[in-house]
């Protein structure tokens, strides 16, 4: 092995900056969607006001955990990576790194804003209005331009497969975004604009950029901060190079189509529900094989798991991911969507997905990242991270088994005839029926709240040099005997 | 010329299984085996080359 150095030192300044970004973000993200949830228990919390209703604070939620929290943690792991696996310093310096950061949480506030002022295009997780969609445009490009470049000045001969679902994500949400947005302004100094797509073209095209959105910003993404933070962590390469190679190609093929599983029963045509079915069921190999790989890294180490949180972190991550991988191809034949759609098992499902596998490996990642960043001998406290971990997990496993009950309840209830023909239920029944589910379903998100407010409190007295007096996970060789 | 792309395009599920099965030899090609293994220990040995030149067991 030869010691290839790179001439310029990595910026790492500019991971920081994502860093408490992204942990800043990930509590707004949070505390909104624990206040939406107790909204829909109790709509007296809707306080009357416009700006304080579900239909506006909802796509604050959405747009906070996916694109500010999940975004930024993207983001800053990315260029974090892409500079040690390539051994260069980042293209354009820190004057177009810098750019990125601003330019993208520009973007955020400008799109919050316009939600809570009604300022939106009714498109699912693209509500941004053209003005927004533009300036996120300029930043994408850069961002774009900054990873390119640094994969090209790279010294390291090989392009490490993290890099590649990175770019991979980084391409793909350009094009969807660029193609799910393009719509004409009414005026140039208006916020208002009308998509150029009509009727079911209009829905097939936000479902091929909703599911993919899906697929390349909260699975590609995050995939890479799987390969590269799990054989991090522990210290071992990933379980089989060659199967990420495979997985990385099968993913990337399969996921492209699936988005009409959305459109399943709808004004859609047949084929094209049906190819949808199809390839998501397929998508549940790749998925697999890539779930496989990232907890089999741990195989002959799994000892880790008990020592360190922050692996635990990672790994559940990992047994998340395949247990969403999994209910999803099931959610997507028609047979079954027809029972779960439109109903809650979706939002059950979907957070399975995004509190089990995104947000958790982000904190694994982030916990890892921190002391490094900050020049730290280690976190202020592993047990604090023990705690964060099981709170959140019981938080999880509570938001999703409400989810589950009231979503398949509520399915039932919709579908039941009585024995003259008529159904059986009013709609506002299933709602009543739905009201203790949705009390448990925002107390899992407390626990997940209150989970994160743990992480922060580590992470800023890790930063300020901190160490916990606490018993170590790791006993002393001695010790054991004592014992 | 028209029919023939469009009998190719016919048999798009055929190109994407060769895609398919192309990558999978070539991830699995007896040869490339040492290469990959190669590439799977990079995330190990990335730490940012702290020490100046002279100081240090290491040789440029």
């Amino acid at each position: 092995m030869t010691a290839i150095r790179s001439a310029e030192p990595y910026l790492e300044d500019i991971v920081k900056k994502f860093t408490v970004a992204a942990v800043a973000w990930g509590i707004v993200g949070f505390l909104a969607g624990v206040f939406i949830a107790f909204q829909l228990a109790f709509p007296v919390l809707n306080l009357d006001l416009p700006w304080t209703t579900f239909g506006r604070l909802r796509p604050v939620h959405t747009s906070a955990v996916i694109f500010a929290f999940g975004g930024n943690v993207l983001i800053g792991t990315s260029f974090y990576v892409v500079q040690r696996t390539c051994r260069a310093s980042l293209f354009g310096g820190e004057p177009l790194a810098r750019f990125v950061f601003w330019g993208y949480q520009l973007f955020i506030v400008m799109a919050a804003l316009g939600y809570v002022m009604g300022i939106t295009q009714s498109k699912e997780y693209a509500e941004p209005e053209w003005f927004v969609d533009l300036w996120l445009t300029v930043v994408w490009v850069a961002y774009l331009a900054v990873f390119v470049g640094t994969i090209l000045k790279r010294t390291e001969p090989h392009i490490y497969v993290a890099n590649w679902f990175y770019l991979a994500f980084i391409v793909t949400i350009a094009l969807l975004h660029i193609g799910n947005n393009l719509a004409l302004p009414v005026s140039v100094f208006g916020a208002k604009s009308y998509t150029a797509y009509s009727g079911v073209q209009d829905a097939m095209t936000q479902w091929w950029y909703g599911h993919n959105a899906v697929g390349f910003f909260l699975t590609a993404g995050f995939l890479a901060i799987m390969y590269y933070f799990v054989p991090k962590r522990a210290e071992r390469p990933v379980y089989s190079y060659r199967l990420s190679i495979v997985h990385f190609w099968a993913l990337i093929f399969l996921y492209i189509w699936a988005g009409p599983h959305h459109l399943h029963y709808t004004a859609l045509p047949d084929w094209a529900q049906t190819l949808g079915m199809v390839f998501s069921v397929m998508l549940w190999m790749p998925s697999w094989g890539g779930m496989i790989n990232g907890i089999m890294t741990l195989s002959g180490a799994w000892e880790k798991l008990r020592t360190d949180p922050v692996l635990r972190f990672l790994v559940t991550s990992v047994a998340f991911y395949g247990m969403s991988t999994f209910e999803g191809p099931l959610m997507s034949i028609k047979a079954v969507n027809s029972l779960s759609h439109y109903t809650d098992w979706t939002i059950g499902h979907v957070h399975s997905g995004a509190l089990g596998w995104v947000a958790f490996i982000s904190f694994g990642a982030l916990y890892h990242l921190v002391p490094v960043l900050w020049k730290r001998p280690g976190l202020y406290s592993l047990r604090l991270v023990g705690t964060h971990f099981w709170i959140a997990t019981i938080g999880i496993v509570l938001y999703i088994t409400a989810m589950w009950i009231s979503g398949i309840m509520q399915g039932l209830m919709w579908r039941a005839y009585d024995e003259w023909g008529f159904l059986q239920y009013s709609f506002i029944e299933t709602v009543e029926a739905m009201h203790p589910y949705y009390v448990l379903r925002a107390l899992g998100g407390v626990l997940f709240l209150a989970g994160a407010a743990i992480m922060v409190y580590n992470m800023i007295r890790t930063v300020r040099g901190d160490v916990r007096d606490e018993r170590p996970f790791e006993a002393a060789p001695g010790a054991v005997a004592a014992e | 010329m028209q029919e023939i792309v469009e009998f190719l395009r016919s048999i798009w599920g055929l190109w994407l299984m060769s895609l398919f099965l192309g990558t999978v030899a070539w991830a699995y090609w007896p040869r490339n085996r040492d290469r990959f293994a190669a590439a799977a220990m990079i995330p190990l040995r990335d730490d940012p080359p702290r020490q100046p030149r002279g100081q240090g067991a290491e040789h440029d």
